[in-house]
């Protein structure tokens, strides 16, 4: 799953550890979902979803694999 | 998120006390090989079986046993500060160290079988008895290790970024 989650975060000019303070997770976290090494859970998406003031379909997409 | 079965942060230190403690006094036994553990603690003890194979007090169920309980007491100790290292919430728990805590869970067990039967196979004689009391313990110990290392390398690889 491939998702702009950096492009959202410049977008908005907050660090990592911002966002992860924002929605309750660690920064490293934030950084495994930005480099795609981890697909977040229904809550965590809605959670950046709300934060990000976007559709969960604007941040995340489907890849071939999945 | 709702994370379910585990012990409180504070703890952790204490399970790592709990469970260290006795790997080393029973070392120390091991080792030195003077008295042994046996002699430790012997009290009456309840059993709900015993087959009086070692204790020579009889066979049968829900009796009274003498028996020596230091090295009985030790492994539940062990156990027990085990599961509260493997099991204690960690200082920034959230879902993807849940992840890693399963996976590092699933590969621990993996590795425990395939260590058992490789045992099975190609060690024979008291080696295997010692072995299978190591056992005992062991997915415990492969999971504490792999979870660890997994957190380990997992906020290295962060620790560079952005």
């Amino acid at each position: 799953m491939k998702n702009n989650l950096k492009v959202l975060r410049a977008i908005k000019n907050i660090s990592q550890e911002e966002l992860a303070k924002q929605i309750s997770v660690s920064r490293q976290t934030i950084n495994a979902m930005e480099k795609g090494k981890y697909v977040p859970s229904t809550v965590l998406a809605l959670k950046l979803a709300k934060y990000f003031e976007k559709a969960v379909e604007e941040i995340f997409d489907l890849e071939d694999g999945d | 998120m709702k994370t379910n079965f585990l012990f409180p942060n504070s703890w952790k230190i204490f399970g790592w006390l709990l469970f260290i403690m006795p790997i080393v006094v029973t070392t120390y036994f091991w080792i030195t090989g003077g008295e042994s553990i046996d002699n430790f603690l012997v009290v009456n003890t309840f059993a709900i079986y015993d087959d009086g194979f070692i204790l020579q007090s009889g066979n049968g169920f829900f009796k009274m046993t003498k028996n020596a309980m230091l090295d009985e007491v030790l492994l539940v100790v062990c156990l027990i500060g085990g599961l509260i290292v493997g099991f204690a919430k960690t200082k920034n728990e959230d879902e993807m160290i849940t992840h890693i805590r399963y996976s590092s869970l699933v590969w621990a067990t993996y590795f425990n079988i395939i260590m058992m039967m490789i045992t099975t196979l190609f060690v024979f004689g008291m080696v295997y008895f010692n072995a299978m009391i190591f056992f005992m313990i062991s997915s415990l110990l492969f999971f504490i290790v792999r979870f660890h290392y997994m957190i380990y390398k997992f906020n290295k690889l962060n620790s560079d970024e952005e």
